[in-house]
């Protein structure tokens, strides 16, 4: 009889506690993870294939550029080699010659500032998506806070064991590329 | 004395059990949750060819996210729904002010069976307005949204297999105006020029939010085990 009450005791005393103590952690943890922002955007395949149309993009730029800066080598060449030869140059070449140079010049300040804004405009699709992922995979695990370490201090230091960038990598590569 | 003594042995035990179990090993837990997913994932399709449904269970069959034939996806305040529409939906679709009888659905049926139809909706979360008119930055913005969506939009959604990319055989923009606050498109994609048993992904590189790809993925065979329709 003694030793049914005892057991009794101990059964209830541990169903009550335990239970207590799934509450309080339910209550007050916080379940946190820290992510390496530069490894994951590094890794994020949008970044990748954005990277490649961006550099698409401005290498077709840089050959025009090329080609008109060859245009203007040679005109140069030519009117330089007339100028030795002390034969008059005609206005109209002169001309020319200004006319190309200041295109040139144009459409080069032109291409910087589209290159400037592609580049922002991509940035910010990207930051989008992930940001959006990096959400989802927050609220699907269950976390109240993910911190992103860039270096810079926000984050001076963390058990390896929270680091979830990997984890997060992969998660958010499946959802970019639609995998359900 | 003794009694005292078992009790708070317990109370230890169970305390260190429930500490340990909380504070197990973080990476662990994250593996289990990763490969729960992967797990998830990795579910091979559900073979639904035999079975037989009505034409309202059907619909919402095909509706049922998960029954992966809808997919959905948010970016910030944009969300993208991407509906497969098999033939039976189109057919149902084009009879719903008819009596259906099987030689007319069927007849529809075949109407649509050379292409594979989506229907893609764009919509604004908790947003309320005609969705062309979400952000706008000045009047004419709005008139360049409605060309986006009526000619250019389709140059903008592609189907890729593999290495091969495809473009929309059909492309129709549904403008509803102030009705709802979301845009609906319908495009289709020749048969002939893709495997739907393969695995492939739709895209649409998003100019009108400027989002960037938005991607879904059907898997293996997802298109081809759909239920019949009973009773027709």
């Amino acid at each position: 009889m003694k030793l049914k009450s005892i057991l009794t005791t101990i059964v209830l005393s541990g169903i009550v506690c335990f239970i207590a103590l799934c509450i309080y952690n339910k209550m007050y943890h916080t379940k946190t993870a820290y992510l390496e922002i530069k490894k994951v955007f590094n890794g994020f395949q949008m970044k990748k294939e954005l990277e490649k149309e961006y550099e698409k993009t401005q290498k077709g730029r840089d050959k025009i550029l090329d080609s008109l800066s060859l245009n203007l080598k040679l005109m140069s060449k030519h009117l330089n080699d007339q100028k030795n030869a002390k034969v008059e140059i005609p206005k109209d070449e002169i001309y020319q010659f200004e006319y190309n140079r200041e295109e040139f010049l144009k459409l080069k300040k032109q291409y910087q500032e589209d290159n400037a804004v592609l580049s922002q405009k991509y940035d910010n699709q990207i930051l989008a998506q992930l940001t959006q992922y990096v959400i989802e995979y927050g609220k699907k695990n269950d976390y109240d806070i993910i911190l992103g370490a860039d270096g810079n201090g926000s984050l001076m230091y963390s058990k390896e064991t929270y680091n979830i960038s990997d984890d997060i990598i992969v998660y958010i590569n499946n959802k970019y590329k639609g995998i359900d | 004395m003794i009694k005292q003594f078992v009790i708070i042995t317990f109370l230890i035990t169970t305390l260190v059990v429930a500490a340990s179990c909380h504070g197990k090993d973080f990476k662990e837990h994250l593996n289990t949750e990763q490969a729960e997913n992967e797990t998830d994932e990795s579910v091979e399709n559900v073979n639904h060819s035999n079975e037989k449904l009505s034409v309202q269970e059907f619909i919402t069959w095909c509706a049922d996210k998960n029954n992966r034939l809808s997919k959905s996806k948010d970016i910030a305040d944009i969300r993208y729904d991407l509906s497969y529409m098999p033939k039976e939906s189109m057919a149902i679709l084009e009879l719903r002010t008819e009596q259906y009888d099987y030689p007319k659905f069927q007849q529809a049926c075949n109407h649509y069976a050379d292409m594979t139809y989506f229907n893609f909706k764009m919509e604004v979360i908790d947003g309320s307005g005609e969705l062309l008119k979400y952000k706008l930055d000045s009047p004419a913005q709005y008139e360049a949204r409605v060309k986006y969506m009526s000619f250019e939009m389709e140059k903008d959604i592609y189907l890729v297999q593999g290495k091969d990319t495809l473009r929309p055989g059909l492309f129709q923009f549904e403008r509803i105006f102030e009705v709802a606050p979301y845009a609906t498109v319908m495009f289709s994609f020749d048969n002939k020029k893709f495997n739907r048993g393969n695995e492939f992904t739709i895209v649409y590189n998003d100019k009108l939010f400027e989002k960037g790809f938005v991607k879904f993925k059907y898997n293996n065979n997802q298109l081809i085990n759909i239920p019949n329709i009973s009773g027709l």
